[in-house]
């Protein structure tokens, strides 16, 4: 629910089914943040395309050791065009499917069961490309920071009219979100999380210091470290808010932290969207309150009177009305 | 300073209980037809001697009541209290709600007068459909409930953004072993 998964499911089927189909089969999909993805099945493997509109930012940051690090199995192939990264998955990684014949039905059906297990490994990895992709440079600062050493600082944009700035030191790491929604509505929520944010320090133990920076301005730090951002002229709908993270946030696993910080406006974005649906829903409600309410105050009109016959055996008979003297002298004409 | 909000409904129950003493009547200016001289009073100023002198009930700067009545028909306008950023979206997302039903309510106005959230336009038609009193009754239990009402959802916003960034924060300060 508030933890959302960062597998996107058409991939992970889509991958599924492919390995088992002949040729020639596409699936595109589309993702958040403008991503988008081509799989095709052509008899020798399965080849995965990538396509982001920030690709040549965020890639050469760390990602030829993220695919190292997830993708050891596939190749790196040249992209088609439109794409900007394609991997390919030779079919001799994946475990030979014998023929299915009457004899073997038992070998059969243990062969299938593996092929699957190993495809659904793949399918899962595929699947979170775009976070293994947006979390690569998360991760290249922290891997640095575990074994001591100190990474360079970058800054990149992961969503249109947003931008993101690594500040890494030896036992820290401060990162700033440039936060922006297009709508007035969406802005004036996400002001209220922001602040929350910042004030959650108080309940959590241990928590990374969040720090939420004035809207209109750059901020100091990213002035002194980042001197192109003195020139900054888009402006930020929601300001800037930075998270520091210290070496003990990192053990023992830092794959949640960069799980979240990859989807940090994905996640107040589904926030924004909830919010939003309850207040309709209590909007809702209480107008439909309010009309039965109304309703009760309208008179009772005439309900059509029936009674019971006594001539025809006690049937319900509905009260008719007299004849009009117009349509009585019209049948008569 | 904010009168209590007995003092405000009592005052609004008073004007509305001599406002609404309508009647049919037809328009002076088309034949054979008949159109409530309160809307007709916004551009033609002839109908002036059948309007009655608006009445402005405040219980503060922001929450405001205005009644005007004419001999066919009477205008209900009603602001809201809105102290923030929040309200004021919760208030203009209720506003646009109601307009957008007010078929379904046959008294709402489709807009709302300016100045104002929400308006009521009553003619002497609905008064022969619904019982006058308990229209007075609808509109002083609006305004007595929309306020509690928008707390309540304000309050319930604001704990669902707590618990969505506790757990955020709780994600990044305790990470467990299983991402």
């Amino acid at each position: 629910m508030m933890n959302l998964d960062s597998r996107n499911d058409l991939l992970f089927k889509g991958f599924k089914e492919t390995a088992l189909l002949v040729d020639n089969y596409q699936l595109t999909a589309g993702d958040f943040d403008g991503t988008k993805y081509l799989l095709h099945k052509v008899s020798e493997g399965i080849s995965f395309s990538f396509s982001s509109p920030f690709f040549n930012e965020v890639y050469p940051i760390n990602g030829d050791a993220m695919i190292k690090k997830y993708y050891s199995d596939f190749d790196k192939i040249d992209a088609p065009p439109g794409y900007d990264l394609s991997l390919f998955l030779p079919m001799a990684k994946l475990p030979a499917l014998p023929q299915k014949t009457k004899e073997n039905a038992e070998e059969y059906k243990r062969a299938h069961q593996e092929f699957e297990a190993r495809v659904s490994v793949y399918a899962e990895e595929i699947s979170r490309f775009r976070r293994n992709f947006f979390a690569s440079p998360y991760e290249k600062v922290f891997d640095a920071i575990l074994a001591g050493k100190v990474s360079e600082k970058v800054e990149y944009t992961q969503h249109e009219n947003e931008r993101i700035w690594i500040l890494p030191s030896e036992t820290q790491v401060t990162v700033f979100f440039a936060i922006h929604f297009k709508d007035p509505t969406d802005q004036s929520l996400v002001k209220l999380i922001l602040n929350e944010l910042e004030e959650a320090r108080r309940h959590v133990n241990n928590a990374p210091a969040v720090a939420k920076l004035i809207e209109g301005q750059v901020p100091d730090t990213l002035k002194r470290e980042f001197p192109a951002s003195k020139h900054i002229n888009t402006s930020y709908s929601n300001g800037y808010i930075s998270i520091t993270i210290f070496k003990p946030h990192l053990t023992p696993s830092y794959l949640r932290t960069s799980t979240m910080l990859q989807g940090f406006r994905q996640y107040i974005h589904y926030h924004i969207c909830a919010s939003k649906t309850y207040l309709h829903g209590r909007i809702r409600k209480r107008l439909n309150n309010m009309l039965k309410l109304l309703n009760e105050a309208k008179y009772e009109t005439e309900i059509k009177k029936s009674y019971r016959s006594l001539k025809e055996d006690n049937v319900t008979v509905v009260f008719q009305e007299e004849e009009k003297i117009e349509d009585v002298m019209k049948k008569r004409a | 300073m904010a009168l209590s909000i007995a003092n405000y409904t009592k005052a609004i129950r008073s004007t509305l209980n001599v406002a609404l003493c309508i009647r049919e009547f037809p328009s002076e200016l088309v034949e054979k037809h008949i159109k409530p001289e309160i809307e007709v009073f916004d551009t033609h100023k002839d109908s002036r001697p059948l309007i009655f002198q608006p009445i402005t009930i405040s219980r503060s700067e922001k929450e405001r009541c205005l009644i005007e009545g004419s001999v066919n028909s009477v205008r209900v306008s009603f602001t809201i209290k809105k102290s923030d950023d929040l309200e004021r979206l919760i208030v203009g997302r209720f506003s646009a709600f109601f307009g957008t039903r007010a078929e379904l309510y046959e008294i709402v106005r489709k807009k709302p007068i300016e100045g104002y959230d929400v308006s009521f336009l009553i003619l002497n038609s609905h008064l022969e459909k619904f019982n006058r009193d308990m229209i007075i009754d609808f509109l002083v239990e609006f305004i007595e409930s929309v306020e509690k009402d928008i707390s309540e959802i304000k309050l319930n916003i604001n704990t669902q953004t707590r618990i969505a960034a506790t757990f955020f924060i709780n994600a990044i300060a305790n990470p467990s072993a299983n991402p």
